[in-house]
């Protein structure tokens, strides 16, 4: 379909961006009911079927949703750019294009272009004038100097106000709703902020943000592609004189009528101008003229006024500089910069939002005790093998190769406390080195038996509890257990030794 | 680490242990089996308090409304015969309304001495945060002293004396919170949680079984002793044996809350003697007649709970002061002996 120039439904001339902006949004809503009917028709039934898709996993329901924002876009632009030349497209006519309209150069809709800051005014370069690669870049660069920075503006107005839209919608509802459930409503909100991650939320409230997600998305989507058209327009007006030329088309139609109103008044004219021309050739004196009208047209043509000058002026060449940056001025434009910024600029916006990434990074990981659990307040020095529990050494090599025949060794000595030592030192390097057991330097006895305990090692567990409590008794009631215990506790032991098996292997 | 169920038990006592020890362990393991008779499911709220009742402390409890915190304290009282007493703060509530006031009698021409509630065993001093901080201030200098200076006239508590102030999480707008100085006097901050299904149905068949609901009665817990044998327990816990190595451990674990991130406030010194009475207590409790690093570990939360606080961006970020402080106390070395 051929759309013209001189249909077009509003005024075509210069704008400040804000003005364009202003602009789109008029055309939004002027043509919003038309939007939303596409946008049911075609928009809706993709996120059905995303819906079931991803029903068991609403997070990246939401992801997936946000992710394919530009596919929708081109569903009110393609609304919009046809209204504005008075020409809104029925829904059989969107029904028909919609499947074109959603493969349509996804890799560069969705991957390429998704991230740049001013998509909703570069997006009508390559969905209607159908760029593509350098004509692409160098189209969107021209366009860029004259709203660029108005587009980036809307983008992030767009972020704000989606986000306003969707927390509205939620406060609309909460008042409509009884005070005991609006109450139940706020402290889940409240909640909401304190998942330590998305995995923690429920799936009904996952697709409860979903659901406002979607309709934010309706609401505001239409005005943000809107509003980047209007600034496409009105960056064409600048650079290609739409204005101009519109002007010029309306003055030539009007030139037309006045000329076909002149033939229609003929038949009545002729003869009269027959007569008057019949009466000056019979009463006015032959009068020869003196100066040819030509000589009198040369003769003011060879005025100074009419004079062509010619100036020539040096095209300064460009440094090497530029052509040593072409790849990244290249690289650059790819992603959408607004080409204002040059080069110069362009590094210097890269170097500042490295800095910042690397000032975000720093910060998450300095105050990462903040978004892990209270186990990350505990100091980090934890070797993958304990080799101290309670101030004692267990790793094997402080060992001695027969435990319990040192023990006993060291109760025939008298030394009652060393004895008790090395039978819990052998069992709990036992059961950190040979047992697995995830004991760590901060457990206590109690914490070690319920450890053993827990991993199910019951044929050890019975052994180590009385061996704990022997232990606990001498180490901190300062009483030593009988003979008769402590040889029990020796005769029994259970473990292995460690040493050994690790020299064998 | 774990504050539930540390239970009065015997399992492991020594067979050396003294006698007294043994009758202190044995009239704990009374006591908590007449309160798990009219307070079922909340097991370490029961251990928690009597060890504060062993300590000499006092108890800060929090939990919302309906979860039987006079009801505790009632039986409490009752279990060893002790007078209760029972204040609600509000707003209006005056100093002299806590501690008792001298009133001119007419009659006789005289000053009469009126006693306030203070005068008791075991004091309920129910929502301590409603009231403003010149009576709150009132009952923690008679917590903290054990006695009332009524016109220049000073009076001892009876012993044993033992507040227990709660305070409701919820509702918080119009309150005077407590300022940390004052939350430090507390040995510990008992958090009453909502019961399990099973016991939360037991209480509520219990209660209505008899009529107007007045079942699962606090008076029906039998009197297993007098408060001159809770004196004789508290001292028989106070000399209980805590080796320099566990003491070592209980101040280590308040200098780590002073230096671990995320703590804006850490715990002071009485933090640790808070420790090792608790510990102490807990020992008793355990017909122990010394304090093993388990003790202290166990009593982390409950003492310390009350006297850190959390820096603000820990704390908008939903963390709360157990996960933090269960944190900390994980990365301190159990004790070298």
């Amino acid at each position: 379909m051929r759309l013209r120039l001189e249909d077009v439904t509003a005024e075509i001339r210069p704008r400040v961006p804000w003005e364009s902006i202003d602009l789109g949004c008029a055309l939004a809503c002027r043509h919003i009911g038309a939007i939303w009917k596409a946008w049911l028709i075609t928009i809706v039934p993709l996120w059905i079927l995303l819906a079931l898709l991803l029903w068991n996993h609403p997070f990246w329901f939401i992801v997936c949703t946000w992710w394919l924002k530009p596919i929708y876009d081109r569903v009110p632009l393609m609304v919009v750019s046809r209204a504005l030349f008075g020409a809104v497209p029925t829904m059989k006519e969107i029904i028909k294009v919609w499947p074109k309209l959603l493969v349509r150069r996804l890799w560069f809709a969705l991957v390429i272009g998704r991230f740049s800051p001013s998509r909703c005014l570069s997006m009508p370069v390559s969905e209607l004038e159908g760029l593509k690669g350098p004509a692409y870049r160098q189209r969107v660069n021209l366009l860029e100097r004259n709203g660029g920075e108005g587009a980036t503006s809307a983008t992030l107005a767009g972020l704000v106000l989606e986000l306003v839209a969707g927390l509205g919608m939620v406060m609309l509802v909460i008042w409509m709703v009884p005070s005991e459930v609006s109450e139940r409503w706020f402290s889940g909100i409240g909640e909401f902020f304190s998942y330590y991650d998305w995995t923690e939320m429920t799936d009904g409230f996952l697709w409860m943000i979903a659901l406002v997600r979607l309709l934010s998305f309706m609401l505001m989507e239409p005005f943000y592609v809107s509003a980047g058209f209007a600034l496409y327009v009105n960056s064409r007006t600048l650079t290609e004189g739409w204005d101009i030329e519109l002007a010029f088309k309306r003055l030539g139609a009007r030139l037309r009528k006045m000329r076909e109103g002149k033939l229609t008044g003929a038949h009545s004219s002729v003869l009269l101008a027959a007569i008057l021309g019949l009466g000056m050739l019979l009463f006015t004196p032959n009068v020869q003229a003196n100066n040819a009208p030509q000589d009198e047209i040369a003769e003011i043509l060879a005025e100074d006024d009419f004079t062509v000058h010619h100036r020539i002026v040096e095209v300064p060449k460009e440094s090497s500089n530029s052509s040593s940056s072409g790849w990244l001025g290249k690289f650059f434009s790819g992603l959408g910069l607004p080409a204002f910024m040059g080069f110069v600029g362009t590094m210097i916006f890269y170097v500042v939002l490295v800095a910042i990434i690397a000032g975000l990074v720093w910060l998450i990981v300095k105050n990462r005790h903040i978004f892990s659990s209270g186990a990350a307040l505990a100091s980090d020095a934890q070797a993958v093998k304990t080799r101290e529990v309670m101030g004692m050494n267990v790793t094997p090599e402080s060992l001695p190769d027969d435990v319990a025949a040192a023990a006993r060794n060291a109760w025939g000595q008298g030394d009652y406390k060393l004895a008790l030592s090395l039978l819990y030192r052998g069992s709990i390097t036992w059961f950190v080195h040979r047992g697995q057991l995830p004991i760590e330097e901060s457990d206590t006895e109690g914490d070690c038996l319920r450890r053993v305990e827990e991993q199910g090692q019951h044929q050890y567990a019975g052994y180590f509890s009385g061996l704990t409590n022997a232990w606990i008794l001498t180490a901190y009631g300062k009483q030593q257990p009988d003979d008769r215990t402590m040889g029990s506790l020796c005769e029994n032991w259970p473990f292995s030794n460690v040493k050994q098996e690790r020299g064998q292997r | 680490m774990t504050e539930d169920n540390y239970q009065p038990t015997e399992s492991d006592a020594p067979e050396e242990m003294s006698t007294e020890t043994s009758s202190a362990g044995g009239l704990c393991q009374q006591i908590y089996g007449e309160l798990r008779k009219v307070f079922f499911g909340q097991d370490h709220v029961v251990s928690q308090v009597l060890a504060a009742l062993l300590s000499g402390g006092h108890v800060l409890l929090e939990g919302k409304p309906g979860l039987g915190k006079t009801h505790l304290v009632l039986a409490l009282a009752n279990t060893f015969g002790g007078n209760f007493g029972r204040i609600q703060f509000t707003p209006d509530l005056m100093p002299t309304d806590v501690t008792g006031f001298t009133l001119f009698d007419m009659k006789s021409q005289t000053f009469q001495m009126r006693r306030g509630p203070v005068f008791t065993n075991l004091l309920l001093a129910d929502e301590i945060n409603r009231a403003p901080a010149k009576t709150q201030a009132a009952l923690l200098e008679v917590m903290q002293e054990q006695q009332v200076t009524i016109d220049g006239e000073s009076m001892k508590l009876e012993p044993p004396f033992m507040t227990l102030a709660t305070q409701n999480p919820i509702e918080q707008e119009g309150t005077y919170p407590l300022p940390e100085a004052q939350l430090d006097r507390f040995l510990m901050k008992v958090i009453i949680d909502y019961p399990d299904q099973v016991n939360e149905e037991q209480v509520v068949t219990q209660v209505t079984a008899a009529a107007g609901a007045k079942g699962l009665n606090a008076k029906s817990v039998e009197q297993v002793c007098d408060p001159q044998t809770i004196i004789q327990a508290q001292q028989q816990c106070a000399a209980i044996n805590a080796v320099p190595e566990v003491v070592r451990y209980a101040v280590n674990i308040c200098r780590a809350t002073r230096e671990a991130q995320g703590i804006s406030l850490g715990a002071g010194t009485r933090g640790a003697i808070s420790l090792i009475q608790v510990g102490k207590a807990y020992a008793l409790m355990n017909g122990r007649d010394f304090v093993t690093p388990d003790d202290v570990k166990s009593a982390s939360l409950p003492v310390l709970r009350h006297r850190v606080q959390l820096a603000p961006e820990l704390a908008i970020s939903g963390q709360n002061i157990d996960d933090a402080l269960t944190g900390i106390v994980s990365g301190v070395e159990a004790p070298r002996v």
